[in-house]
């Protein structure tokens, strides 16, 4: 009888206390935000950069790269949110010889299929373009240079080839030249293409895009530059400067000129590490910075005019410091821009944040963020946001947020009262 | 028996007469008081060295009330008489009243010893006749010298104890009837010492009398029973004498023996008739008043061996067999049926000591107990203050538990920001339950040790030694009865 009695005290003692530890399993699954740790290898500086994977309609997947020890991973995100890691996982110094990548690596999608391209420098102060889907192989190897920002476009037909297929391929700047990366019978020696502003003066590269502005079956390329290192340019050049130094074209000589109406200078002078998002084949953002560790930062939202060939700016720039990155995100027929700031200040804490800003494709960026996003637990230098992605997941996108060390996904952004805002609901099958 | 005293008494100083009741009849009565007169006289005149007169005396007495003792006393006088004196014709009467007296009793229970004064006396006499007849003229002749055989034969008189009851031939018990009747009236006898007299009759009240018999003197108990003429009379037998007989209520104990007869109030009676080694008999009797009814229990044997449970400390220990209360106290000795039985000793302080043990028809099993004192259970008690513990500790991280998950389950509820799937505050809650749940199973083996603790049996088990042995029927023969008794051998 004693017995008896201790025994049921004990069971109605752990009832009553409550001590089902995996409540705490549930709890996981029910909050919307997924965090994944670095996963064991050799990078010491994980999710230094991020974009969206192979798309499907069932879960999503994220290219990260890490740092210390270049990684290239694909974290495989499931229906319902759980993640792993994928595979393909490559050691960048084993397969390529990259040891060390830079503090903000090229990390671009191809917006036509599931590619996605990475552009460092490699050990002998060369550029290689590592592509692949769901893995990465040398694409190309070319220099010696440094690579200042890289794009993705469909370049016109070659002039010595004009029968060779033409898919989307890399663009890649560096300093005042850019090189088009072939997907076959790559010339040799590598092509390229110096810019020049109308003014013959060159064209130092920090960010370039592909508009489809004078031909409907290629693209032509946008590039945000500083010329003289103190003026800032937005310039619209030719796609043809992809080929490099054709005997005929946009870049004969080896020079390439803009397109006269398309200059227009920015109040802000972009540096390394600027980027140009496409928001479509007439609209992007220039998303500019200073030398990293500057607070400087820009971004703001340009319109192309297709028949006047002009770029004008639309809306007013937010000048919010410490932007890093930032991507597009398309919730239906919304769209958002998603920048990170990884060097803001959350809770007196310099652990970083992302803001998600409305976007009206006629009026520019709403200045007031929609959602901001930041880690429940802020920790000094985490870097919340020093990576931003819109990953496809379950059909639709989703917002991806790179920290130092950890990646988050957001599967839900609201509804909510609070300041997460209300901008999609839960995309996870339950 | 070597105390029997007899007493010859002349003087009545040292007569009593008991009476229960008013004489009946005044006859016997001046009969007695003539012969225990004529007793106390001749005892006098005994002790005077008269020993002629005094048999004269003793000779009186019998002829007043006819009590063999007295003949034996007349030869008593002549033979102390002819011991003084070496005279054979002293000798020659005392032989005869001797002899007398072995035929009017011949069961006495001195008969051996009388016939043995007789043989000596009797070639005594022969002897003192045969001796030369001294020379005539030369003066008295010198007295004859006994032999030392005739010197050393003891000599004296004896005391009586008579008991009469009017109406006679009423039973006689001594001290106890559960001992068996004794007798009937009129009875003469020897008795030494302090004795409770009854005599019961059927239709009569039970007279009962203590009496401390003197050895030098006549005592006359004599009863006269009053009628009870509503009371009914039982007469008690059994096939095995000596059987116990409870009436009504067997707890009060056994009431007598068999054979017995006694008188019983009207009314519906049980009665048990019981004897070791048979089974019990009971019969319910309706007893009518002034009717005799007899009870007689054929006792069928029945196979029974003994236990015997002893032991140091055993007098304060209970004894239960088979689950029943055996003694409150030992040393425990009881009959048992043959077979199987659990005998259960326990002491206040001490561990219980159960066995099972096989009895056997007449053996007698003998289980000395050693008891072995309860250990302490201290271990117990620091196992339960651990497990008590143990389950705070367990209640206080898992309230630690409880309040991340209130603080996750609030701020998922809030959003602002929500918590990530990697929250420390996921990994520290489960930490947190997982140590709850862990310490709680700690606490809950520790509980269970604990009760394990408390029951479990430590340290030295009690023990017992066990022996058995065999009881053998032997043939036993008392006064007034014969049967079978028991005793072991080893």
């Amino acid at each position: 009888m004693r017995t008896k009695i201790l025994l049921t005290g004990c069971a109605l003692l752990s009832a009553g206390v409550g001590c089902k530890w995996t409540d705490f399993d549930d709890l996981e699954k029910d909050t919307w935000v997924s965090s994944t740790d670095k996963p064991n290898g050799d990078s010491t500086d994980y999710g230094v950069a991020i974009a969206r994977g192979q798309k499907g309609s069932n879960g999503g997947k994220l290219v990260v790269i890490g740092a210390g020890q270049a990684q290239y991973t694909e974290l495989v995100y499931s229906p319902n949110g759980d993640s792993d890691l994928a595979p393909t996982a490559l050691k960048l110094n084993t397969q390529f010889g990259i040891g060390n990548l830079d503090q903000q690596p090229i990390l671009i999608a191809d917006p036509s299929n599931d590619e996605v391209s990475l552009v460092v420098n490699s050990g002998s102060q060369a550029i290689a373009v590592l592509t692949g889907t769901g893995g990465l192989l040398a694409h190309q190897v070319f220099g010696p240079e440094q690579p200042d920002a890289a794009t993705y476009m469909v370049p016109p037909p070659r002039v010595d080839q004009p029968a060779l297929p033409t898919p989307a391929q890399v663009l890649v700047s560096s300093g005042d030249t850019v090189y088009g990366t072939f997907v076959m019978n790559v010339p040799n020696p590598q092509t390229k293409c110096q810019l020049q502003d109308a003014a013959a003066s060159p064209v130092t590269v920090r960010g370039v895009g592909a508009a489809r502005v004078s031909s409907t079956t290629f693209d032509d390329v946008v590039v945000w530059g500083s010329v003289g290192g103190n003026v800032g340019k937005l310039l619209l050049y030719p796609g043809s400067v992809f080929n490099g130094n054709p005997p005929v074209g946009a870049c004969a000589g080896g020079i390439a000129q803009p397109i006269a109406t398309s200059v227009l200078e920015t109040p802000f002078v972009p540096a390394k590490g600027s980027q140009i998002v496409m928001v479509d084949a007439t609209h992007f953002i220039a998303v500019g910075h200073k030398d990293l560790g500057s607070a400087d930062s820009f971004l703001g939202y340009y319109t192309i005019d297709p028949t006047a060939k002009t770029i004008t700016a639309t809306g007013a720039a937010v000048t919010l410091g410490d932007l890093r990155t930032a991507t597009v995100l398309n919730v239906g027929t919304k769209r958002f821009v998603v920048a990170g700031y990884p060097a803001a200040l959350v809770e007196n804490v310099k652990a970083g944040r992302v803001l998600v800003f409305p976007l009206d494709m006629t009026a520019g960026i709403d200045a007031t963020p929609a959602a901001q996003l930041y880690d429940s637990q802020p920790e000094d230098n985490q870097q919340f946001g020093r990576g931003v992605a819109a990953m496809p997941f379950n059909g639709e996108e989703v917002v991806a947020v790179a920290a130092d060390n950890e990646i988050f996904v957001y599967f839900e952004l609201g509804p909510s009262s609070s300041g997460m805002g209300s901008i999609y609901g839960d995309k996870r099958v339950r | 028996m070597k105390s029997r005293v007899v007493f010859v008494v002349w003087a009545g100083i040292c007569a009593a007469v008991l009476a229960f009741a008013q004489p009946a009849n005044a006859q016997p009565v001046d009969a007695l008081k003539k012969a225990q007169n004529a007793f106390d006289n001749a005892q006098v005149l005994y002790l005077q060295g008269k020993f002629d007169e005094a048999a004269q005396g003793f000779q009186d007495a019998y002829a007043a009330r006819p009590f063999p003792q007295f003949l034996y006393n007349v030869g008593a006088s002549f033979h102390l008489k002819g011991k003084q004196t070496a005279d054979p014709e002293a000798f020659t009467k005392a032989v005869e009243y001797y002899k007398k007296y072995l035929a009017e009793d011949p069961q006495a229970s001195d008969k051996a010893k009388v016939e043995k004064a007789i043989g000596v006396l009797e070639a005594e006499i022969k002897r003192l006749k045969d001796a030369p007849k001294p020379n005539t003229g030369s003066g008295a002749p010198p007295p004859a010298e006994i032999s030392e055989e005739a010197k050393n034969l003891e000599v004296k008189v004896r005391g009586l104890v008579v008991v009469e009851s009017e109406p006679s031939n009423a039973t006689i018990y001594i001290d106890d009837k559960r001992k068996g009747s004794f007798a009937t009236t009129p009875w003469s006898g020897s008795l030494d010492g302090e004795h409770k007299i009854i005599i019961e009759k059927r239709g009569y009240k039970i007279a009962e009398k203590t009496i401390s018999a003197d050895p030098t003197k006549l005592f006359v108990l004599s009863a006269v029973m009053a009628q009870e003429d509503y009371l009914g009379w039982v007469e008690f037998k059994s096939n095995v004498p000596g059987a116990e007989i409870f009436i009504d209520d067997k707890s009060v104990g056994a009431v007598g023996k068999t054979p017995l007869s006694q008188n019983i109030k009207p009314g519906k009676h049980t009665f048990w008739i019981s004897a070791e080694g048979y089974d019990e008999y009971k019969e319910e009797v309706e007893v009518i008043a002034g009717e005799t009814h007899a009870i007689t229990a054929a006792l069928k044997g029945a196979p029974v061996g003994k236990i015997n449970v002893i032991g140091l400390g055993i007098e304060d220990s209970t004894i239960f067999i088979d689950g029943q209360l055996a003694c409150e106290r030992g040393p425990c000795l009881k009959p048992l049926q043959q077979g199987d039985h659990v005998v259960t000793v326990s002491r206040p302080g001490f561990k219980s000591y159960t066995r099972r043990v096989t009895i056997q028809a007449k053996t007698e099993m003998s289980i000395k107990v050693g008891l072995a004192p309860k250990p302490s259970r201290s271990d117990a008690v620091i196992a339960y203050v651990l497990a008590a513990g143990f389950g705070g500790g367990g209640i206080f991280l898992g309230l630690q538990a409880n309040k991340y998950q209130d603080q996750i389950k609030d701020a998922i509820a809030k959003g602002d920001p929500p918590p990530d799937s990697n929250d420390p505050r996921f990994t520290k809650g489960k930490i947190f339950a997982i140590a709850a749940d862990a310490t709680f199973v700690i606490a809950g083996i520790t509980a269970l040790t604990a009760v394990y603790y408390t029951f479990r049996d430590k340290g030295a088990p009690s023990t017992a030694l066990i022996d058995v042995r065999a009881l053998a029927l032997t043939p036993q023969i008392g006064p007034g009865y014969a049967g079978l008794g028991m005793e072991a051998r080893w």
